[in-house]
């Protein structure tokens, strides 16, 4: 018996990838086939031989192999086919669910020269945002002398940041980019 | 997302990667673009499935399926079109329709309707009768924490309904039961769904440090039938429902933890052996919180499962669920030199100007005994143990829904599993 599968290749995606596309859509469903093929090819029987082994005495007869000749049915060949029908073919339902794109990410700035980056903490220490935030400062100060910050105080902090009231707050106070971090 | 190690975002830790690496946050900001440029609905493919025989097809669907990360690992039904189906048989409602609002279920937002609902309990090898606790439980719940903590779905039923589909309420309550086999398909349907929905797949969509007591969750339902006299069952006690309605309350526990009950059997009185008893439950369930000055365990509810048994021992010595809970917080303190050095303590008293002189020896932990412990009577009838579930929270409570065909479902489910098992 010989199987034959075929498998489209697995679509999984790192998490740094979902993480990026959170919200967004991660490709549908891979639809993915798997055929399983089975054959079994049909051979010759051998010509059956008889013999009766006696030691060669001057009184005892020699008696040489007899071979009974056996017919042999003709021989078909077996073309295997490349696809044959499965015994079961099932469509499935998807446990994932559609999605829906209702938004895009904000347009990437042309340059960070001028611009307002605000910064937005989950927690204000406890993953090191009030030690790492200001390193991110003083770098880009460096690439872009104009840069202006609008520092984390400045805004509600904890799992608040992502409420409607800290969006608010976010968007009165205008900034061009925001930073968030660090993620626990 | 610039993506560090964990070790950077550790107390002292050396921040020179972030330095280094500026050139990404100006990428990000600047020149980085999304895959998705179109808006509206992606519509999920149909998956197929073939084999030599249907033995063959399953295997091939369960590998299939988990290569896709639409799975919990464990062995699972093929949600085939006779199968959900027969699954959706469960409720009135167009398959198409989300089970609540929109239907999104976070992190991923995937959207859940009713075939989708019907899809995962398929998938779970759920029957049609628990549809509607499903139902009810993604009306109030659409989505799961993904942080570290990483805490377990879980749900309370109330009202005859648990009996009729085959809850476990008594011995085995938290399974598994070949003769109580709903809680367990429930809880892993609800799992399936936040991983294939949601998206909360472990290292993907959550960072569930241990995802303790996620396969199935923790699914019980109150063994009603058997409450003291006098004592309300727990939706009519907290949410105002009229006894005997069939509903749903999430709860959202951070684990499970058993704790022995009953003492040695020679305690000088049975109302000591009680009281002793409530000294070691408090004892499972007692965490003090320094986020307040004095510490406190506000909003550390927890929920006190005693069976039928051990909730009639109490009733006769504590009359009332109030006088057991009282009971219960009055062992839940901290003496002063717990906590008094604690980092975090000691800068709230900076911050309000006070110093530990100003705080008793002795701290009671729960200003509110009726709110923030959660009584229920589950579990075999046995006196020996009972179950704390600490550091949990009850949302809100909805009520079940059923179908019109509801004792045609029940009607099959006796043809099928025969008469209901005897409670034990």
């Amino acid at each position: 018996m010989r199987k034959q599968r075929s498998e489209k290749k697995n679509e999984g995606i790192t998490r740094r990838e979902f993480l990026k596309d959170v919200g967004l859509a991660v490709g549908g469903a891979t639809v993915g086939y798997i055929g399983i093929l089975s054959a079994c090819s049909v051979g010759t029987e051998q010509p059956k031989t008889a013999t009766n082994n006696v030691p060669n005495t001057a009184t005892t007869p020699v008696i040489t192999p007899v071979t009974t000749p056996v017919t042999t049915p003709p021989v078909t060949k077996v073309v295997e086919p490349t696809n044959p029908p499965a015994a079961v073919d099932l469509e499935l339902f998807n446990p994932a669910g559609n999605q829906e794109i209702t938004q895009f990410f904000a347009p990437r700035l042309s340059t960070l020269e001028g611009k307002t980056v605000a910064f937005l903490a989950c927690d204000s220490v406890k993953w090191q945002p009030h030690r790492i935030f200001p390193v991110i400062m003083d770098e880009l100060k460096k690439l872009y002398p104009t840069i202006k910050f609008l520092p984390m105080d400045q805004f509600p902090e904890s799992t608040t940041i992502s409420d409607d009231a800290t969006i608010k707050i976010v968007a009165e106070k205008k900034p061009d980019a925001v930073i968030t971090g660090s993620a626990g | 997302m610039v993506v560090f190690e964990q070790s950077l975002f550790l107390v002292g830790s050396n921040l020179t990667p972030v330095s280094q690496r500026i050139g990404e946050f100006v990428n990000f900001l600047t020149k980085w673009q999304p895959l998705t440029k179109t808006k509206g609905v992606v519509v999920s493919e149909k998956p197929k499935v073939s084999g030599k025989d249907y033995s063959d097809a399953q295997q091939n669907f369960q590998n299939l399926f988990l290569k896709k990360n639409w799975g919990d690992g464990l062995f699972m039904a093929m949600p085939s079109k006779d199968r959900v189906d027969w699954v959706l048989t469960g409720t009135d409602r167009n398959r198409d329709e989300p089970v609540v609002g929109n239907g999104k279920i976070t992190p991923k937002g995937g959207i859940l309707t009713m075939e989708v609902l019907a899809t995962n309990l398929a998938m779970a090898g759920g029957r049609p009768e628990y549809l509607p606790v499903l139902e009810a439980y993604f009306k109030q719940n659409t989505g799961e924490s993904s942080t570290s903590s990483g805490s377990c779905h879980g749900l309370i039923v109330n009202g005859p309904i648990a009996k009729q589909i085959r809850m476990a309420r008594k011995f085995g309550l938290l399974g598994p039961d070949p003769n109580h086999p709903a809680n367990g398909a429930i809880g892993r349907a609800i799992r399936l769904v936040f991983m294939n929905v949601g998206g909360c797949v472990a290292g993907l969509g959550t960072i569930a440090q241990f995802g303790e007591a996620r396969h199935v969750g923790i699914v019980i339902a109150e063994d009603e039938d058997n409450l003291p006299k006098g004592w309300d069952p727990f939706n009519t006690e907290y949410y105002g429902v009229i006894k005997g309605t069939n509903t749903v309350t999430v709860i959202n526990p951070s684990s499970i933890r058993s704790f022995t009950h009953r003492g040695n059997g020679d305690e000088p009185s049975p109302a000591i052996e009680a009281i002793e008893g409530l000294r070691r439950g408090a004892n499972t369930f007692k965490q003090v919180s320094y986020r307040t000055a004095p510490p406190s365990m506000v909003a550390m509810n927890a929920f006190m499962l005693y069976s039928s048994f051990t909730c009639g021992v109490l009733a006769d010595i504590f009359q009332t669920k109030k006088f057991v809970k009282d009971t219960l917080a009055s062992f839940c303190f901290a003496p002063i030199d717990e906590f008094q050095d604690a980092t975090e303590f000691l800068r709230l008293l900076e911050s309000q100007k006070k110093s530990t002189k100003d705080f008793p020896a002795r701290t009671q932990l729960i200003p509110n005994p009726q709110q923030s412990i959660m009584l229920i009577c589950a579990g075999g009838d046995h006196p020996s143990r009972g179950m704390c579930i600490p550091a949990s929270r009850a949302t809100k409570t909805v009520e079940i829904t059923l179908p019109k065909s509801w004792d045609d479902l029940l009607a099959q489910a006796v043809k099928d599993l025969g008469p209901l098992p005897e409670e034990y």
